[in-house]
């Protein structure tokens, strides 16, 4: 196991200073609750005077603050013994510098080796990948390789890896994800519920201490996995996206899917990018996704902002493609899920109205009185969410969160009109991959099938 | 993986620790500056500050006690009227007059020690339009605004030093409160407690208006571009009757008293000649007595031979108590008696 990893999840130390530390952050954001309850005649009183702009106010109050009460309830399954036979899939896109890392480290997992098969996907990479795993596979037989022979999307890689797999259990890798020691035992667990169809690991930024813009995705990454996804499992097991980094899918819910997935169109144009989110979706519709906490795995997160930018539309689009057909049918599931996931779905929406209202409205209007309680009401849920952040990880970064928050209110949030506007273009923004949907042309697919009861030997040095 | 984690590596997670636990102190700067630059902010750490240390009456020095006795008024007939505007931080960005809620618990101190008695604007329209007696060395502690500060810190003291006071209400203010102006859930109950006289301030004329002269001047006491006497008079009069209305409707009594916003009542501040009749004509349609704070220099107590439309306050500033004294022992006393008063009736 890598050793950074070891030293990451080894913040269970209850040493005084940090329980001292852990205190004074509970008592900080106690304060923040208290100021925002005492603040709480201000917007009662603009109820009157700006109904759309203070009931957006209070629901997002109320939404955050409920978010975070349910995350405390949340407690990942337990691993009772269960496994399943499992097939690892990592589709691979030119990522000739980690896949080895990515490969070593599901490799490297503890689960019983009869029962785990790696499969590595070449999607027509023109970087020396292939060659990677090529490398891999060589040095350990039990690693299954597939090259397509030419680039035909990330879609068409994870579903020739499920066409090839063998296991109950599919869990994908994204080639710049790596996966703690425990990792593979811990996502099987929930599926010992015959309920739960899907499930989705805890994901981190890797190259977390790289810059402030991998800090603040570090900071973005813990609450959204432990906070959104924590509540969306705990309600009923309604999680809304399987992150691809880390994410298991049982092998009879997605066969069914395959087709109609692999070749997901939406409005005329081939869906290439968000497969996480519409595999979820489809899975979402029949059963259960829940989030696992103690699946952890890392990823590499973009490290300039443009390419976080570009991430981010992307996401964005997936979202807004996905949410047409989660508002059909989220109304059957947990009610309070239901709640939260069609408020999240109209937040967005109003949000950037709601911005340029109040700071220009404000503005305009000479009420500066009402632009700084905006500013301050902001700032103050956006230290609760860095703070949540800094309780649980005592690493110094939490205060990027509200760089985080801060790009979030002046960037993002208008992002959900662009991604609205440019839907059609389907392009990856961040690679340079194809667009277009093709049937897989079996002829030219190499296939290096693992020979099982191999001796899995130790790789190269992974790249950090 | 052990190697690559070098040296450096390990100075930087220790230096982003150290910063990140460094910012933990830093980020509690934007609440501060709100709660101590902004208005609403500052009422928002008053509130928490009248809970936390909720204020008390002081005991008097015994110099304090001795100029008090030595400075103690003796008049009848007559009351001293004191325009207070809020009680809480020292600073106020509205440009308003602000005691500490030290220094008003001081003047309530002082002026018990003194033997004054306080009465309410209604009681003084008591006095003054239907002839009822004044206790004697009265004095009416107004409060113009119906900030919520204000009636925060000054009940509590007026309730310890079994005194009464007066809040003239913005009574369009006070059905949109915010943290700044009390509301009408804590102007009843302020009411109910008996130490509070709640009356007029107007409805929605607590403001300056452009006119066409490009002048800033109060609402009250301006006409609006290309407004008609007519017209000017119509929007004063449904003003001053919804003001009435919404305080008989929440306090349940009607108000007998009026203070003008920013002490204009059209002497000057105008840009009419015959707003300062109309302006006296549509108050004395609601009210008995009015007030407003002109001419700081010299402040006489009042008594029914003033304008009753017209009354004089001190505006009340941080002073020390016995500097509160001094100012009430200038007053210039006018020669009217009792007896006068109750035959006007």
């Amino acid at each position: 196991m890598p050793a950074s990893m070891d030293r990451l999840y080894s913040d269970r130390s209850t040493s005084l200073l940090r329980t001292l530390y852990r205190v004074l952050i509970v008592c900080y954001g106690i304060a923040i609750m208290g100021f925002v309850w005492l603040t709480k005649d201000l917007t009662f009183s603009t109820l009157a005077k700006d109904p759309v702009f203070a009931a957006y106010s209070i629901s997002v109050v109320i939404y955050v603050l409920g978010r975070f009460v349910l995350a405390l309830f949340y407690r990942p399954a337990p691993d009772v013994g269960h496994r399943p036979s499992l097939s690892v899939i990592i589709p691979a896109f030119n990522e000739e510098e980690g896949i080895l890392g990515t490969i070593q480290s599901c490799l490297d997992a503890d689960y019983p080796s009869e029962l785990v098969e790696i499969i590595a996907v070449n999607d027509g990479s023109t970087d020396g990948t292939w060659k990677k795993i090529q490398h891999a596979k060589v040095l350990s037989p039990r690693l299954h390789a597939i090259d397509m022979g030419k680039n035909y999307g990330k879609r068409t890689a994870m579903a020739e890896g499920i066409r090839r797999a063998r296991g109950e259990i599919l869990c994908f890798v994204d080639s710049d994800s790596y996966v703690s020691f425990d990792a593979l035992k811990a996502i099987v667990a929930p599926f010992a519920d015959a309920r739960v169809g899907a499930v989705v690991g805890h994901a981190e930024v890797r190259n977390r201490m790289f810059n402030w813009v991998t800090k603040m995705q570090q900071v973005r990454y813990y609450a959204a996995f432990r906070i959104i996804k924590g509540t969306e499992s705990l309600l009923s097991g309604t999680v809304t996206c399987a992150s691809g980094c880390c994410a298991a899918y049982r092998t009879s819910l997605v066969q069914p899917l395959l087709k109609a997935w692999e070749f997901q169109t939406f409005l005329g144009r081939p869906a290439t990018f968000g497969d996480d989110r519409a595999l979820t979706n489809r899975i979402l519709a029949q059963g259960r996704v829940v989030y696992q906490s103690t699946a952890r795995a890392e990823t590499n997160a973009p490290t300039t902002l443009g390419v976080f930018f570009r991430q981010q539309l992307r996401w964005k689009k997936s979202w807004l493609r996905e949410s047409t057909y989660v508002v059909r049918y989220f109304w059957r599931k947990n009610p309070v899920a239901a709640v939260f996931t069609y408020a999240s779905i109209v937040f967005p929406l109003f949000a950037p109205w709601v911005v340029l209202h109040a700071v220009l409205g404000r503005l305009v209007g000479g009420n500066p009185g009402g632009l700084w309680f905006y500013l301050v009401g902001t700032y103050a849920m956006a230290m609760l969410y860095s703070l949540y952040y800094a309780f649980r990880r005592v690493d110094g970064l939490w205060y990027h969160g509200m760089t985080f928050v801060g790009l979030y209110m002046s960037v993002l949030v208008f992002q959900t009109y662009w991604g609205i506007a440019t839907m059609r273009d389907t392009r990856w923004g961040t690679r340079a991959s194809t667009v277009e949907h093709a049937a897989l042309d079996q002829d030219n697919v190499t296939s290096l099938p693992s020979s099982p009861g191999a001796p899995v030997p130790e790789l190269v040095e992974a790249p950090t | 993986m052990i190697m690559s984690e070098s040296l450096d590596e390990r100075k930087r997670r220790t230096r982003q620790l150290i910063v990140g636990i460094l910012a933990l102190p830093l980020s509690v700067l934007p609440f501060v500056g709100y709660l101590s630059l902004t208005p609403e902010g500052r009422s928002v750490r008053d509130q928490v500050r009248v809970v936390l240390a909720p204020p008390e009456l002081p005991r008097l020095s015994r110099g304090q006690v001795l100029a008090a006795a030595r400075r103690a008024p003796r008049y009848k007939g007559a009351v001293m009227l004191l325009a207070y505007h809020g009680v809480g931080s020292t600073s106020d960005a509205e440009g308003g007059f602000v005691v500490s809620p030290a220094r008003f618990a001081e003047h309530l101190a002082i002026l018990r020690a003194a033997g004054m008695h306080t009465v309410t604007a209604r009681q003084v329209a008591d006095a003054f339009g239907n002839g009822a007696a004044l206790p004697p060395n009265a004095v009416m502690i107004s409060f113009d605004d119906g900030r919520s500060d204000a009636m925060m810190f000054a009940d509590p003291l007026l309730d310890q030093a079994g005194m009464v006071a007066t809040m003239f209400v913005i009574t369009d203010a006070a059905s949109e409160p915010g943290v700044y102006y009390a509301g009408w859930d804590d102007i009843e109950a302020y009411a109910h407690s008996g130490r509070w006289d709640i009356e007029a301030h107007t409805a929605a004329l607590h403001r300056e208006q452009r006119t066409e002269g490009g002048q800033m001047l109060p609402a009250l006491t301006s006409l609006t571009h290309g407004e008609s006497l007519g017209s000017y008079r119509d929007r004063i009069r449904r003003d001053l009757a919804r003001a009435s209305t919404a305080i008989e409707a929440h306090v349940g009594v009607p108000a007998v008293a009026f203070a003008y916003p920013f002490g204009a009542y059209g002497k000057d501040r105008s840009n009419n000649l015959a707003v300062r009749r109309i302006v006296r004509e549509e108050v004395s349609r609601r009210y008995l007595v009015a007030f407003h704070q002109d001419e700081q220099a010299t402040i006489p107590l009042a008594t029914c031979a003033d304008v009753p439309l017209e009354l004089r306050r001190l505006e009340v500033q941080s002073w020390s108590g016995v500097e509160l004294l001094e100012r009430i022992e200038r007053a210039p006393q006018q020669r009217a008696s009792a007896e006068r008063c109750a035959g006007a009736h």
